[in-house]
């Protein structure tokens, strides 16, 4: 199991070196710089503001530079708020989107696997058509239609909750936005517990239980375990998903998350805050496929022998 | 009476078997069960009984609809089959039974065990936990207890080491240990009859002896009625009390033992009886040029390391020596594993090798690629799985004349066209079935085809790997006749590949018997079989040649 | 041709769903098409004075509208307004003004959206009180109007062309290079293999939404650059399916045969890989569709994807989002053919898929069976 978790976490760093030289390059070599939409800018003033972001040192210097930061936790100053470093930024952002993604991750999962319980164990019945019905709407309205629709029905129409703003965490401020995100995501989880379940379910094994005399709901329960591998393995892509939601969630909501801050560096090129946003999140999803590869291989011993 | 069984189900067994008291009257009784699936019915109106203690033997082909019947007894048909008639067990209906009072039987009084001993069991669990979870469930037993009877339970399967093997997860067994598993898990609640579904059909000849005689002798010890499927006549011969055959869902001789084997009233069990292909007429010394000629041929394979874990490396044929000539052929025998079709698929330089092969007086191990393709043509290989080894994107025709495409690639369609109705032709196919594809044929009509993609390029050489070994025994025969037919007109040179010692004997002039990789004995046919050298090949003919008369 | 006809045949035989879905989609495509081509409005004409009407049958302008705009053009023109007549479509209005006013800036009445003729019938007092009859257009807007007054029946069926367009290119895109990708990765096997799906990971880590932003943002916004990134991105999913499918395939009996028949790795991969792989990936092809159409939404409806007065259902849908409180019609009717593109693709790519689920094997042409 260690020696799992270490060559998995060993074949992951490259990947996000990797990453991290491919947005800095990228960064550097785009046409325009950050400082181009000033336009008027004094020769001196520009060449001052090149010095201070280390922007005159060759390439090979910046990006070890950047990287010797980047170890030990630093992401640089930000080149539009000038007052501000990147994790300072983020120090403030990055909670709230993980906060908001794990909220919607829990719903998702408890919603959803109950729908595709409930699917599976009534093929023909209402259940399956229960699930259908929730992944074709989950697919069909996507979140940038019903984060509006909800701000119109709870917000406006009924005065019921707040449409917008984070109001520094409160609960009332989170429940359109976590709602909103994981509508797609439950929909996506409904399908694969079902499909898995069903699956499960007409294997050899489980008719040897059946012929065995056990008890239906015992069946469920076993069923169940082998059922979440397919689920388990689709979280390490929900988790982008996720991240990649609440880009349009935080601005729908105008929520100061993550998404937030990378869709201004990205208008304003802010090269040091969108490079950190997209390492932050690639480490975040690797991250959680290196936790579901583990888990995965905790609940199969077939994987955990390799 | 009724009382003192109940006791005595959820004790565990010990003392006198209680099959003895109960004989003669019937425990299990099929009338009129049929069983479809929509409109097409697959069990027609089955009626017959089994006795208290009796060995009955349900005997049939792949399709006769024998594992059907029994799954209706324990309702385990899938949802979209329906079964009507009745199934009485003991006195009561079990198709009409509520799924409480089923449950209180299955597993308990009926106990199955299954042909595919991996797929069984839960690969998610321990043994240990799935047989304890049995006898949780209808012996009552605590965890502990429960714990202590599985390590009995599996020394009583002839499990070795026990204590250690029941914390090991299915996949960490072999095949044989996977089937006592599950035998185990049968027996634990000492069921009044236990149905057995082909238990030794996924298994080694050598492994599924022993598994056989251990379900022999434990349903002698326990004394609880078998019901023993087998697609094979020849194999439940001594062991069973009475055998019903089935054909096409329909039960088509059913009688004791004595009379089926002595006096099989049916043709069609007629001709299940002299199923065994007949042994090939030994023929004049080899007197053809050699076609073939293998020289210390082995086989690496590197298993690649990961981060952390080194590179190993196997030989999978260990220095293989043989010789094939003109007209003649040889026979490879051996166990899963052992390396015969690794060393089949290395003669025709489909994988690396050392050492040297001689082909038609050319040693082809170190030519190159293109050197090789023109030789292919005069070296084909037929495969077993007449499933798998057609795509199922092609139709008939084109399957057939894929040779043609890479050799004569000038030539025309229609000219193509011509040549696969002859080659269709040649292997008694109708020429008009080449639009269709694969999975519109029968199983031996596809392993015709597949010969005849052999064929259509003229070669001197074929190596078949296991040929026949996914058929029915009557198609089996089949098989066989086309193949002697077509090596005497083209005067093939066949390498024989085949787990089944009855149907290598059948063909085979020369015979080689391989074990881990080794050839360990080669020679003449019949001198292997009358006298063989190895105790490993007479291990192996025993095992083959089980129950059943030679 | 025979195997157009099959196809056909087969489609009828086809499940219900299949059916609505394929109808569906074909409409939405057959209007997107040709709806704006048809429509008597152009997708960028803008009606000034019919800024957010609602969706209906009726003509417009109403009465209300016509005197508003009859009143508008009159204080514009500094004429005081009379009396106003209208009768069945003509209105007949009376103008003052201080001074004698000249006929020729009546012509502003017709430039307007509401007024096609204008017909001085009698001026008095040296021109300084006209009469004039005015013919009113008509115009409908079955779908109501956006926030600068542009019709959106038109608009959202110009924004199907784009989306439908960009769904399409983008999955091609994601097709070829990833059946490619994958049939190479997955037949040639060893180090290359590795190699290449190592890099697919790398891409994988990345959520495509800032691949395709962080794109967007160094190269510019430009339409064709969404068809790259977006195709750039999306094949990562069929590149392993098709691998994964090709090294199942690869050890097959099939192609061991057609290897001892001497056939090259190209002959291989041609003939026996990708038959038997275009069943997985046409089904995953219906599901990357919606996909790939969502996530051109995606990104045209934060800013970085299309721009005007081109547009797309991303677009319309964030307009609509930005004025739900007025006009739920902007974001209603675009997401509607939005979500019933997606349902219907969605449908159609989950039957497909269950028919390769359920029976692989089989193989008779058949159009959901491919």
């Amino acid at each position: 199991m260690l020696r799992l978790a270490l060559s998995r976490a060993a074949a992951a760093a490259p990947v996000l070196f990797i990453i991290v030289l491919l947005t800095f390059l990228l960064m550097r070599l785009a046409p325009g710089g950050p400082f181009d939409a000033e336009r008027t800018l004094d020769p001196q003033i520009e060449a001052n503001l090149r010095r201070i972001y280390r922007l005159d040192l060759p390439l090979t210097q910046q990006f070890w530079l950047y990287l010797v930061h980047l170890v030990q936790g630093d992401f640089g100053p930000s080149f539009h708020w000038r007052d501000f470093s990147v994790n300072e930024l983020l120090a403030k952002a990055l909670p709230i989107s993980m906060r908001l993604g794990a909220e919607a991750m829990i719903i998702a999962l408890t919603v959803g696997s109950a729908l595709g319980i409930a699917g599976a164990s009534s093929p023909r019945g209402i259940g399956a058509r229960l699930v259908d019905g929730v992944a074709l709407f989950g697919l069909a309205i996507p979140p940038l239609v019903v984060a509006p629709l909800l701000q119109l029905g709870f917000g406006l129409g009924l005065h019921a909750l707040p449409v917008g703003g984070w109001n520094g965490g409160a609960w009332r401020n989170q429940v359109l936005p976590a709602m909103t995100l994981a509508l797609p995501l439950t929909a996506a989880v409904a399908r694969l517990t079902q499909a898995a379940l069903s699956d499960v379910l007409s294997m050899p094994h489980i008719r040897t239980l059946r012929g065995f005399g056990f008890p239906s709901w015992r069946i469920y329960a076993h069923a169940l375990r082998s059922a979440l591998l397919p689920v388990l393995s689709y979280l390490g892509l929900a988790a982008a998903n996720i991240l990649t939601g609440s880009i349009i969630i935080e601005t729908i909501f105008g929520i100061p998350g993550m998404g937030r801050y990378f869709i201004d560096g990205a208008l304003g090129r802010d090269y040091t805050l969108v490079m950190a946003t997209v390492i932050i999140v690639a480490a975040l999803v690797l991250l959680f496929n290196l936790l579901v590869d583990l888990t995965y291989a905790w609940l199969d011993p077939r994987v955990r022998d390799g | 009476m009724k009382q003192g069984e109940a006791a005595a189900d959820a004790n565990p067994p010990s003392g006198p078997a209680r099959g003895q008291d109960g004989a003669g009257g019937r425990i299990l009784c099929f009338r009129n069960l049929t069983v479809a699936y929509g409109n097409a019915n697959v069990v027609k109106g089955v009626s017959f009984s089994v006795a208290r203690g009796e060995v009955a033997a349900l005997v049939g082909e792949s399709g006769s609809g024998k594992t059907q019947t029994v799954l209706a007894a324990l309702k385990l048909l899938p949802p979209q089959a329906a079964a009507s008639g009745s199934i009485e067990f003991d006195g009561v209906d079990l198709l009409s039974l509520s799924q409480k009072r089923l449950n209180s039987i299955r597993g308990r009084r009926i106990a199955m065990i299954f042909q595919e001993p991996m797929s069984a069991l839960d690969p998610l669990f321990t043994v240990g936990d799935q047989i304890g979870a049995v006898l949780r469930l209808h012996a009552g037993l605590s965890r502990r207890a429960a714990a202590r009877r599985t390590l009995e339970l599996l020394d009583l399967v002839e499990i070795p080491e026990p204590g250690r093997r029941c914390h090991s997860y299915p996949h960490e067994l072999s095949g044989g240990q996977r089937q006592r598993v599950a035998i185990a898990m049968a027996i634990s609640c000492d069921p009044d009859v236990l149905i057995a579904d082909e238990p030794t059909t996924a298994l080694d000849v050598t492994v599924a002896a022993r598994i056989f005689d251990l379900l022999a002798a434990l349903r002698k010890s326990l004394g609880m009625a078998l019901i023993f499927i087998s697609h094979d006549l020849g194999l439940v011969r001594g062991v069973a009390d009475a055998v019903h055959v089935l054909r096409h869902g329909e039960l088509v001789e059913s009688g004791s033992a004595a009379q089926v084997f002595q006096n099989p009233r049916c043709d069609y069990t007629r001709l299940l009886l002299t199923a065994l292909p007949k042994p090939r007429e030994p023929r004049p010394a080899p007197g053809g040029p050699e076609v073939l000629r293998a020289e210390g041929v082995t086989v690496r394979f590197r298993l690649r390391g990961g981060w952390f874990a080194r590179a190993r490396e196997i030989k999978a044929v260990d220095g293989a020596s043989l010789v094939v000539r003109e007209g003649r052929t040889l026979g490879l025998v051996g166990e899963s594993g052992s390396g015969k079709s690794t060393l089949a698929r290395a003669l025709l330089r489909l994988a690396p090798l050392s050492g040297a092969v001689i082909f038609e007086g050319e040693d082809i191990s170190r030519l190159g690629r293109e050197a090789l393709r023109g030789l292919r043509r005069s070296m084909q290989l037929v495969f077993q799985d007449p499933y798998g080894s057609l795509s199922p994107r092609m139709t008939a025709g084109d399957i057939v004349t894929e040779g043609l495409r890479v050799h004569e690639p000038s030539m025309s369609r229609a000219e193509r066209d011509v040549r696969a109705a002859r080659a269709l032709e040649e292997v008694l196919i109708d020429p008009a079935l080449r639009r269709r594809f694969p999975h519109e044929f029968s199983g031996g009509q596809r392993q015709r085809i597949a010969i005849a993609r052999a064929m259509i390029l003229k070669p001197r050489l074929v190596v078949l790997d296991e040929p026949t070994s996914a058929l029915d025994r009557t198609v089996q025969i089949d098989i066989l006749a086309l193949l002697e037919r077509l090596q005497e007109r083209h005067r093939l040179a066949y390498v024989f590949i085949s787990h089944d010692l009855a149907v290598v004997r059948a063909v085979a002039d020369d015979i080689g018997v391989m074990k881990e990789g080794r050839i360990i004995e080669i020679g003449n046919a019949l001198q292997i079989f009358e006298n063989p050298r190895e105790a490993y090949t007479r291990t192996l003919l025993a095992a083959s040649f089980h129950a059943s008369d030679i | 041709m025979d195997k157009v006809l099959a196809l056909f045949r087969s489609a009828r035989r086809a499940p219900l769903s299949v059916r609505v879905s394929l109808t569906i989609l074909s409409l939405i495509a057959i209007l997107s098409i040709c709806g704006p081509m048809a429509s008597v409005h152009p997708y960028d004409r803008v009606y000034r004075d019919y800024v957010l009407s609602p969706p209906s049958m009726k003509p417009h302008p109403t009465a209300a509208e016509a005197n508003r705009a009859l009143e508008d053009i009159a204080q514009r023109m500094r004429l005081h307004v009379e009396t106003i007549d209208s009768r069945d479509g003509n209105i007949r209005a009376a103008f003052s003004s201080a001074q004698p006013i000249d006929p020729r800036a009546l012509r502003a009445f017709e430039r307007s959206d509401v007024f096609s003729v204008s017909r001085l019938v009698d001026a008095s007092d040296e021109g300084r009180l006209l009469l004039l009859d005015l013919n009113l257009k008509r115009e409908v807007f079955l779908f109501g109007t956006d926030v600068n007054g542009r019709d959106l029946l038109t608009r959202v069926l110009i924004a199907g062309r784009v989306s439908l367009s960009v769904g399409l290119l983008a999955s091609f895109v994601a097709l070829f290079v990833g059946v490619a990708y994958g049939a190479i990765a997955g037949y040639a096997g060893g180090w290359v293999d590795d190699l290449m799906m190592r890099a697919i990971e790398i891409v994988y880590a990345l959520p495509f939404i800032f691949f395709v932003i962080v794109l967007v943002m160094l190269f510019g916004r430009h339409f064709a650059l969404i068809f790259v990134a977006i195709g750039a991105v999306e094949w990562l999913d069929m590149a392993r399916i098709v691998r994964g499918q090709t090294l199942s395939i690869k050890r097959r009996d099939y192609v061991g045969a057609a290897e001892a028949l001497g056939a090259n790795a190209p002959a291989i991969i041609w003939r026996h890989v990708l038959p038997n792989v275009a069943g997985p990936v046409i089904a995953y092809l219906a599901l990357l569709a919606p996909r790939v159409i969502l996530l051109e939404s995606f990104v045209s409806f934060l800013g970085f994807g299309v721009q005007e007065p081109l547009t797309s259902w991303g677009v319309l849908i964030a307009d609509g989002a930005r004025n739900i409180q007025g006009a739920v019609h902007l974001l209603i009717l675009p997401a509607l053919f939005l979500g019933t593109t997606l349902a219907a693709l969605q449908t159609l790519g989950d039957s497909w898929r269950h028919s390769f689920d359920s029976d692989g094997a089989r193989a008779d042409g058949a159009l959901y069976k491919l």
